[in-house]
């Protein structure tokens, strides 16, 4: 499901959903940290469990993040803009 | 003075069928990394790679097990072995007999013996009538360099007068998928040590080494074309993943490899690097190689740029280049790299270099999960 | 011949599971003196997790990037050496029986050259066989510390 094809979907939506998948792709970490923290430094999420992260995200909104836009997913807002933005720039 | 000897060797490719054909390309520098419609339509993520184009490869579910019989078949033709009847087999894989995973999605039915890692080496033995010692190595990346120092212990010790030892990786479509969900590959085909690289590209091969005894050569009028000097091993304990970043279980594979070898590290006329194009790896080498060597390590290639990465039989693969660089003393370049990345200060082989007297090649690879490996081979 | 030897619970999947199961199970295990060389016998780690890995890429279209590494059969090893802090040599040999008198002789051998001191030799093997469909499975953990002082 696109995010440009609802537009009932809100941030909190896509944030919660964010949250869900990171407590599988990341179960030592708080899933209710604050959006804005860096994923890697603040809250320590391994690099293989920000793959994880981002590919389950990938899949269930049916985008696909560019290698040039990976390294601005640094935290779960940043990856909240990128979703709702319909997986685009 | 090590007692362990090569006396054939035998590789199949994407580069050609044989070692004269993947060391002239290896020559030439030019990478056979291609984009193959054919991946992208069965639906994988991307469809860069290095394959092998090969009539006596038929049936997939077999791919690894006649890769493996065509390399070992031309290295004990070199050797004048025909029928090594105790001789051992020791192969080194990362995912085994992929084809035979891969399928059992759709068949619902899965025969470990048909495609775990050790159903090449198995296979090999029987194929060969060999009845001397069979092992299968697992060490991922550094698999064939771990087979190869094993053979080479092996002989020493009296275990065995003769191993066949070498890496085989059949391709993998797991793996291919695998490595791109994770990111790590390069959608231009892999650069190593370049500026601007950006992942590995998979590739496949098998490559052997026979093995062999000094005087058990001697003694049959073998002609000798290298010497295996020791295998050093370290371990990262450090990532699922991603290597140290600082090098430092590299630099200590490297170090024990020379230890044991009793070999200098002002003798090492030549690394061959494990080069696989990712940014961290290269970057980790580069530290190690400094680490051991000092400012300026010595002349630097990966065969990785031309061949692509592969795997289990890499390291194989590698060991076979380097009893070619030995034989011709000459350096192969760091082939399908444009531009180097300066920042690692490296002397990056940019075209082939020939040397009055190569001394020793350190051949290294280093696999997921932080295991180190470096082999030294040198001059018969 | 094993210095101890342990049995998973059930475990649906394995993969990083069943690999941080061995590993934490042997650093328990284990006395204040860690390993300084591991050599790990298996005849299918990977290979579950690799028949789970792309089974569901084909039936969902999802492949989980963090379930790739534990496909291969090394996995464990590298898990296990964290776990340890072994930095020493570490190998996998792949196979039954022979692979398992190969792990033990090439830890015997690097002790016997000084390579190592406290070489840890394992054998990691699933309880039952392998099958493309899956389900539950209890590992089999065997483990053996040579030192120069044993038998």
């Amino acid at each position: 499901m696109s995010l440009t094809d609802d537009t009932t979907v809100t941030r909190t939506d896509v944030l919660a959903t964010i949250r869900e998948a990171l407590v599988v792709a990341a179960p030592e970490v708080d899933p209710g940290a604050d959006p804005a923290a860096h994923l890697r430094e603040d809250l320590e999420v391994d690099s293989l469990a920000l793959l994880e992260l981002v590919a389950r995200l990938e899949h269930h909104y049916g985008v696909q993040v560019p290698d040039d836009l990976w390294p601005t997913l640094t935290s779960m807002d940043a990856i909240a803009d990128f979703l709702l933005a319909g997986g685009s720039r | 003075m090590t007692d362990a000897v090569v006396t054939g060797i035998g590789t199949v490719t994407p580069a050609g069928g044989d070692v004269a054909e993947t060391w002239a390309a290896l020559l030439r520098g030019r990478s056979v990394i291609a984009t193959w419609p054919d991946l992208l339509a069965e639906g994988l993520p991307v469809g860069v790679a290095a394959r092998v184009a090969d009539d006596r490869l038929a049936d997939p579910a077999r791919r690894g097990r006649d890769l493996a019989a065509v390399a070992a078949g031309e290295a004990l033709a070199q050797a004048g072995l025909s029928h090594p009847g105790t001789a051992g087999v020791f192969v080194g894989t990362t995912m085994g007999e992929s084809a035979v995973f891969e399928q059992s999605a759709e068949t619902g039915v899965f025969d470990l013996a048909e495609g775990g890692g050790d159903a090449i080496a198995s296979d090999l033995a029987a194929r060969l009538g060999l009845s001397g010692p069979v092992r299968t190595y697992g060490t991922a990346c550094a698999a064939g360099n771990y087979a190869i120092g094993a053979a080479a212990g092996a002989v020493e010790a009296g275990a065995a007068d003769v191993v066949l030892a070498g890496g085989v990786e059949p391709f993998s479509r797991l793996a291919l998928l695998g490595f791109a969900r994770m990111r790590a590959v390069d959608p231009g085909g892999c650069r190593p040590f370049g500026a601007g690289r950006r992942g590995m590209t998979l590739g496949e091969a098998a490559a052997f080494l026979v093995v062999e005894h000094a005087d058990h050569a001697r003694a049959r009028g073998a002609t000798v074309l290298a010497r295996i000097g020791g295998l050093g091993l370290a371990a990262d304990a450090h990532h699922p993943t991603a290597p140290d970043p600082a090098g430092v279980g590299m630099a200590a594979a490297m170090s024990a490899g020379l230890a044991r070898a009793g070999v200098e590290a002002g003798e090492v006329g030549w690394v061959s690097a494990h080069g696989t194009g990712t940014p961290l790896s290269d970057a980790a080498e580069a530290l190690a190689l400094h680490r051991v060597f000092g400012a300026q390590p010595p002349p630097v290639s990966s065969v990785k740029g031309v061949l692509g990465h592969s795997l289990g039989a890499a390291t194989a693969v590698e060991a076979v280049v380097a009893v070619c660089a030995l034989r011709d003393r000459l350096l192969p370049p760091n082939g399908g790299v444009d531009e180097v990345d300066p920042a690692l200060e490296l002397d990056v082989v940019g075209e082939p270099r020939p040397v009055d007297d190569l001394g020793w090649v350190l051949s290294c690879g280093y696999a997921f999960g932080g295991l180190d490996s470096a082999l030294l081979v040198g001059s018969a | 011949m094993w210095d101890a030897e342990w049995t998973s619970p059930e475990l649906v999947a394995t993969g990083e599971t069943g690999a941080g199961w061995a590993a934490e199970t042997l650093a328990a295990g284990l006395d204040d003196a860690l390993p300084d060389g591991l050599y790990v016998a298996t005849p299918d780690a990977g290979a579950r997790e690799a028949l789970a890995f792309w089974r569901e890429a084909a039936e969902t279209g999802f492949a989980a990037p963090a379930a790739f590494p534990w496909t291969l059969a090394n996995s464990p090893t590298g898990r296990i050496s964290r776990e340890l802090g072994i930095t020493g040599p570490c190998t996998t040999f792949v196979g039954g029986g022979t692979a398992v008198e190969a792990a033990r002789s090439a830890a015997a051998d690097d002790l016997a050259s000084g390579l190592v001191t406290r070489p840890l030799v394992v054998w990691l093997r699933g309880d039952r066989p392998v099958v493309a469909t899956g389900g539950p499975v209890r590992l089999l953990l065997s483990a053996l510390l040579l030192t120069t002082h044993a038998g």
